[in-house]
């Protein structure tokens, strides 16, 4: 029995249980105490759509988190390859992906030469490759990307927080705020990753 | 005051400039219409939903995909997110619908304008959305797992 059967047969159960107290008097109004709290019960976790990928034939894994979509490295290499829209063998010109959080792997000199733009086009990367994994961004995951690729400097925040395409959130003495993308980011750093990998990274 | 056309609209709804053009109104309209959805599509990374759902889900009060707001308790804030959702709803239930199905409804080329300067504007608006990376699936209240450790989001 799978465990989504398991699970609906638990629910059942304890439902016919809960419903049994009423006894027998009235067995209209327990048939409806009953349905009321089937459905109840049934609504309750239940995700009100089958996640990205999966097929009707898989519904009865809808309940997997989207963390796990990205569980092997062929999915997070499709993923990384979708959001960016190059090709998946591509993938690895620009990140590590041999663990669950990507790496950005590019070579210095292919960023901008300016580190305000550099960091710009790290952060979009970085931030572009974890949101296709469903991972959040913190600005300490960018600044480690700049300083491996030896684009750190002082201003390095400042240079975050002049960009249109990411909201930087969290307090200002905060050392790790939360990075977002907006969908005008989303959107430009398909033409830094394509412009990347085609200048042979 | 200056006149406004295609020129002045976002550059997604210059996938509608050919059809407009060529008379097309209510094509041009449709046209324009499936494209701001797929743009959502495309955002939120969900090409398995279309139409009503992909707006519901994408834009879901408790466990929205994308959203302009982290922290949606003030009214702005919420007046935003929902209001933005029930404005791409009725684009996809009274016009990009309307129009797929319909072969009968007379569009002028005002009309076919004015709906595409509407589409714009959604665009524009679209433009500052973000993109919630760790969204969870199930339709239940936030944790704080979904923020990523030692990040400060206050």
């Amino acid at each position: 029995m799978s465990t989504h059967t398991e699970q609906l047969t638990e629910i059942v159960e304890r439902v016919r249980v809960a419903t049994e107290t009423l006894g027998d008097d009235d067995s209209k109004l327990r048939a409806i105490a009953f349905q009321k709290l089937l459905d109840h019960e049934l609504s309750q976790g239940q995700p009100d759509v089958i996640p990205r990928g999966a097929s009707h034939e898989a519904a009865e894994d809808s309940v997997v988190q989207i963390d796990d979509a990205f569980a092997s490295r062929a999915l997070r290499e499709q993923a990384i390859a979708d959001y960016f829209r190059i090709g998946s063998n591509q993938v690895h010109d620009l990140f590590d992906i041999s663990n669950e959080a990507p790496y950005l792997e590019v070579r210095a000199d292919m960023l901008d030469r300016s580190n305000r733009f550099a960091i710009r086009e790290i952060a979009l990367l970085v931030c572009g490759a974890r949101t296709a994994l469903g991972i959040e961004t913190g600005t300490a995951d960018i600044r480690k990307a700049a300083d491996i690729h030896g684009r750190l400097d002082d201003d390095f925040i400042s240079h975050l927080l002049c960009m249109d395409e990411i909201v930087v959130r969290g307090k200002s003495t905060s050392p790790n705020r939360l990075v977002r993308m907006r969908a005008i980011g989303a959107e430009c750093v398909r033409g830094i990753a394509q412009r990347l990998v085609a200048n042979g990274q | 005051m200056a006149s406004v056309g295609l020129a002045h609209f976002h550059e997604e709804v210059d996938i509608a400039r050919g059809l407009f053009e060529g008379g097309h109104f209510q094509e041009a309209v449709r046209k324009a219409a499936e494209r701001f959805l797929n743009r959502v599509a495309e955002l939120a990374r969900r090409d398995d939903l279309v139409g009503a759902g992909l707006v519901n889900r994408t834009f879901s009060e408790n466990q929205p995909i994308l959203e302009f707001d982290a922290d949606r308790s003030s009214l702005q804030a919420k007046n935003r997110h929902d209001g933005f959702r029930f404005l791409s709803l009725g684009l996809t239930l009274a016009v990009r619908n309307i129009y797929s199905h319909a072969d009968d409804l007379p569009v002028t080329e005002n009309e076919a304008l004015e709906w595409l300067g509407f589409l714009s504007a959604m665009h524009r608006r679209l433009d500052r959305v973000q993109q919630v990376a760790a969204y969870k699936e199930v339709n239940s209240e936030p944790t704080d797992s979904s923020e990523p450790e030692n990040i400060a989001t206050e």
